[in-house]
């Protein structure tokens, strides 16, 4: 300050009495209030009682006195509601404990209003931007928690989906077997070498190769049309022999090849070498072969 | 009557404010409102049978420690170190401003105050950080502003000791 011409000091002291509203404290060596002046009330000093110690008068004085040095509070908030910059400074030079201590007020409150505002956003920023980071966190780890279902998921239609193939690849496999079994089994039939034939339990004859019917007299019209039963084909004598031949079907799946009477269609009879076995899963339906011994003379 | 100034320290946000606020006038906001500079309030309480009215310095938080302005701490007979469970470097903040605070007031009582024991569920703070300063013979107590827990307790414990000294 000592730099600047007095008319610039005595400018600025003028400006800043005039905008910057300020009060001042006069306190004794013993700590007690001695004078007070300004625009003390508007600060909320008010009652203020000469030669009472100025702590219990103005709060935020407690403890402050006696100065040793000169002591700046910024901002304190008054009992007005205002804002002030306090300046505590001693008078002269004399010994601690023993001089004149001066409080002097400023008005800060638009400063510090400013400075409120910004800080408030500030921090409200803050707290958002670490609400967005555990927002960030959760959904981080909800992500890592899905891929890892995914992932668990994945192995297991993978897993299945290796079980499908196998599954697949085995059921070709039987049918093709089954298809060579049928084939085989077809040339068989269609060879004639032998008669056979299927019927269930309730005596239908459903299917027979020409070797059969040539034996019992029969047409293919005649098998289409159901008109071969084994109740016509069979003697009452040989009964009993079938019932034997079936018990020994249930137990075993086939029975003995044996020597059995049928009935032709014209009525006559022919004794043929038959044999029979259940379809494998079936517990009525049941392939036959015969031989006519007769042929083979 | 006997004055003492107490004063509020910690990191911002962490419910200094609040707690003088539920102290003094038994009330509560949830709205977060940043104290600028420093706000005194008093509460007279008894401790035995001495009256002792406490002035209680709301000081406002820096995010920083080295930016807390000592010129507030002068004459402070104790002080409030106040940390927030949800926050575990507020608590770190805390103990850098401890040492601050003993540069500039000497072995002036404390209490370390883990605010929003209300949110204990959101807590980031565990037990043995707590169990290690207590090893140090720091005073302890978990506090909070909303539900008023352990709060009258934790200003007359520290009332208590300052008179002691």
């Amino acid at each position: 300050m000592s730099e600047l011409p007095t008319a610039i000091r005595d400018f600025i002291l003028t400006v800043t009495a005039d905008t910057r509203l300020p009060a001042y404290l006069r306190v004794d060596g013993a700590g007690r209030l001695t004078d007070w002046g300004g625009e003390a009330e508007t600060y909320g000093l008010v009652n203020l009682q000469k030669g009472v110690d100025v702590g219990e008068q103005v709060f935020f004085l407690a403890g402050l006195l006696p100065l040793e040095n000169s002591v700046f509070l910024p901002d304190v908030k008054t009992d007005s509601g205002m804002y002030a910059d306090a300046y505590l400074f001693r008078d002269g030079d004399r010994k601690i404990g023993d001089e004149t201590a001066w409080v002097l007020l400023l008005d800060a409150t638009a400063n510090a209003s400013k400075r409120q505002r910004m800080q408030q956003r500030a921090y409200d920023l803050t707290f958002q931007v670490s609400d967005l980071e555990r927002e960030g966190d959760a959904l981080y780890q909800a992500k890592e928690e899905l891929e890892a279902r995914v992932r668990e998921r994945t192995a297991e239609l993978s897993k299945a989906n290796e079980q499908l193939r196998q599954e697949l690849a085995e059921r070709r496999r039987i049918e093709a077997a089954l298809r060579e079994s049928e084939s085989r089994f077809r040339r068989l039939s269609e060879s004639n070498l032998i008669g056979i034939m299927f019927w269930d339990l309730r005596g239908r004859i459903t299917e027979a190769n020409d070797a059969f019917l040539d034996m019992l007299g029969y047409t293919r019209a005649d098998l289409a049309a159901g008109k071969i039963h084994w109740e016509q084909v069979t003697r009452s004598e040989a009964r009993s022999l079938d019932e034997k031949a079936f018990a020994e079907m249930s137990a075993n799946g086939a029975c003995t090849p044996f020597k059995r009477q049928f009935v032709r269609k014209d009525g006559s009879r022919v004794d043929l070498f038959f044999g029979a076995a259940l379809l494998e899963g079936s517990t009525n339906k049941i392939v036959c072969f015969a031989l006519d011994p007769s042929k083979y003379k | 009557m006997i004055q003492k100034k107490i004063c509020m320290l910690g990191t911002f946000a962490v419910g200094k404010t609040s707690l003088v606020r539920r102290f003094v006038e038994s009330i509560y906001s949830d709205k977060y409102h940043t104290t600028v500079g420093v706000k005194i309030d008093k509460k007279t309480v008894k401790v035995g049978n001495e009256e002792v009215m406490l002035l209680l310095w709301d000081i406002q938080g820096e995010e920083k420690a080295q930016d807390l302005r000592k010129s507030y701490l002068r004459g402070a007979a104790g002080y409030l170190l106040v940390a927030d469970g949800t926050r575990r470097d507020t608590l770190y903040t805390a103990l850098t401003i401890q040492t601050r605070a003993q540069d500039t007031v000497g072995a002036a009582p404390f209490i370390l105050l883990i605010n929003k024991s209300d949110l204990v569920d959101q807590w980031q703070l565990e037990e043995r950080e707590l169990d290690a300063l207590a090893d140090r013979g720091w005073h302890v107590i978990k506090t909070s502003a909303k539900s008023g827990t352990s709060v009258e307790e934790a200003f007359l414990s520290l009332a208590k000791r300052m008179l002691e000294v």
